[in-house]
């Protein structure tokens, strides 16, 4: 097999695992807050967030340039202090996936911290426990279903994002090209066979990982 | 004990009470909708009222004017809803542990055991809430906000779901808490019989507001307002005009033109002719006169003959609707079987009937 196959599939793993930890600790927290509080600008808020659900990937991808790219709102001061910019790094594949699979996370996530009982909440707090402790004692464990599908759901969309990736982090052999960037280029040049390969060997590990997440969010309670 | 001054509005529904609860075991007594929960609600901290106050022990738990609203977690009250509310990922030994899981494991286990035994749940610490009946699922609830050693147990109709017989039971259990742990106790519930069975005292909630508060007694044989009358199954609630008064005997009489019957009932201050009294008497406070007994001289006033019309069974006792001459009912009649059997009553029959004197309650005027 080609040094450069397997080089995307490993730079597809690693990006989407590293998306999706992200992902997880995000999209939790922002799910517990949505579902369980209320304060002005919550309704935008929740706007805000699904946004990048419905947008093509190439808005999305426009609006991480403008916010990162090296005289982006946030990525000029980043340049300026480091001398460096995301931009055309897998970082940037990373960020991109992050943005775009978060939205899945938070709506799993938040329906399934909804759907404990409200009551289990009341009596751990009468019960001596405060928030904190409450949300890692009764509503993480309690939800823990939705939480394992929506990182598995993440980490799917997260292996195949392409539009934005392309624009934020570009398309550099051996350095940013995840699997299905590897696969458009290859098809775009012609190069059959090597695309080929690379469909089928993704299509299978995929469908691997999902079969493995599947099994474990069964078993959970 | 406890003081709780407050007011809430819920749109089509507002909470205004103020209670003064001293230790032991308060029911909290009235129709669904009345704010029996959410006046427990606000006493535990989970619904915030929009004024007043809420002192526990001289503690201030609350006091809108202040600003000041304790923490549910820091207010150590229990709180046992009418669903158990298990955690289900828990087994019992760590539902009831959950409240106490600062102590050490050693403390933790000594405390959780004697709870345990107390509330005869031995055998079941392994198991899960979903393999216990509904009777043990609220044993453990119990167990798991006594535990805490709580300054006040809030209980809200916990054993309405429940069995007769085992619900019968869990009072025994929960008297027992009373006697023993000497925790003051709000029960809220809607049933007469548990509401006699467990107080010491017992407040009657309506449409938000207190209508009465008072022991057993008080509450059964001397209700303050119809509606509470009612609530406790006086069935023979009449409005007469008084007719005459004689404070020297302390009676009056009183014409009831719906029933188109007249009565001695007991004379009350200030009471003139023609003024309209609401009074009331218990079915078990009517007698069926047996033919060849004597009458006692405090009956005579109150004796109508009439005849029986219908006769319904309940169990371990008998209703008779007695009527003298319309096409109605007159008086609602209740008595034990043992009662029944020996006097022989058949529908249709001619009976005279009484009113025990000390049992016909006149009622405060309203409003």
């Amino acid at each position: 097999m080609d040094g450069s196959v397997l080089f995307s599939l490993r730079l597809s793993l690693q990006v989407a695992t590293v998306a999706t930890v992200l992902i997880v600790l995000v999209g939790t927290g922002m799910a517990y807050i949505l579902a369980s509080k209320n304060f002005r600008g919550k309704e935008p808020l929740d706007i805000l967030l699904t946004l990048p659900l419905v947008l093509p990937p190439t808005v999305t991808g426009y609006y991480l340039i403008l916010f990162m790219g090296r005289n982006g709102l946030l990525g000029k001061y980043l340049f300026h202090w480091t001398g460096w910019s995301v931009m055309f790094t897998w970082y940037a594949a990373v960020l991109a996936s992050f943005i775009v699979a978060l939205p899945l996370m938070i709506k799993t996530t938040r329906a399934a911290i909804e759907s404990v009982d409200r009551n289990l909440i009341k009596v751990s707090y009468t019960l001596g426990h405060g928030e904190f402790k409450t949300f890692f004692k009764v509503i993480l464990p309690l939800s823990r279903k939705g939480i394992i599908a929506g990182a598995v759901i993440s980490f799917a969309r997260a292996m195949g994002e392409f539009g934005a990736t392309l624009m934020v982090a570009g398309n550099i052999p051996g350095r940013t090209a995840t699997m299905p960037i590897a696969i458009y280029t290859s098809a775009s040049s012609g190069e059959w066979s090597k695309a080929n390969m690379m469909v089928i060997f993704f299509t299978l590990v995929s469908g691997f990982f999902i079969y493995i997440a599947n099994k474990l969010s069964k078993r959970v309670i | 004990m406890i003081e709780v001054h407050i007011a809430k509005d819920l749109g089509n529904f507002s909470l205004n009470l103020s209670l003064s609860l001293q230790s032991g075991l308060t029911v909290l007594f009235g129709p669904s909708g009345s704010g029996k929960t959410l006046t427990l609600h606000a006493i535990a901290g989970l619904v915030e009222p929009d004024s007043g106050t809420i002192h526990l022990n001289g503690v201030v738990y609350f006091d809108k004017k202040r600003g000041v609203n304790l923490p549910i977690p820091r207010r150590r009250v229990g709180y046992v809803f009418q669903e158990p509310s298990l955690f289900p990922h828990m087994n019992v030994f760590e539902n009831i542990a959950y409240g106490i899981a600062g102590l050490s494991s050693e403390e933790r286990r000594e405390r959780v055991k004697y709870m345990i035994d107390k509330m005869r749940l031995g055998g079941l610490e392994r198991n899960f809430p979903h393999q216990i009946s509904g009777g043990q699922k609220q044993r453990v609830a119990l167990a798991r906000a006594l535990v805490t050693s709580p300054l006040l147990l809030l209980l809200d109709e916990p054993f309405a779901s429940l069995d007769k017989p085992v619900r019968e039971e869990l009072r025994l259990d929960l008297l027992r808490i009373r006697e023993e742990d000497h925790v003051p106790i709000v029960f809220v519930t809607h049933d007469v019989e548990e509401a006699f069975v467990l107080s010491d005292e017992i407040v009657v909630l309506n449409e938000g507001k207190v209508e009465q508060i008072g022991g057993k007694e008080d509450i059964f044989y001397r209700p303050q307002t119809q509606k509470i009358a009612k609530f406790f199954g006086v069935k023979n609630i009449f409005h007469g005009k008084i007719k005459e008064i004689h404070p020297e005997e302390g009676e009056m009489t009183v014409w009831v033109e719906e029933k188109g019957f007249q009565s001695s009932i007991p004379y009350r201050e200030g009471a003139v002719v023609g003024k309209w009294v609401h009074f009331c008497i218990r079915p078990e406070e009517i007698m069926v006169l047996k033919e060849d007994r004597p009458i006692k001289k405090s009956l005579r006033a109150n004796i109508f003959t009439g005849k029986i019309g219908r006769i319904v069974e309940k169990g371990s006792e008998h209703t008779l609707f007695f009527k003298q001459s319309r096409d109605d009912y007159d008086f609602e009649i209740s008595m034990p079987n043992v009662a029944y059997r020996s006097l022989r009553i058949k529908e249709g029959q001619l009976v005279k009937v009484a009113f025990k004197w000390e049992s016909i309650w006149l009622m405060p005027e309203e409003k």
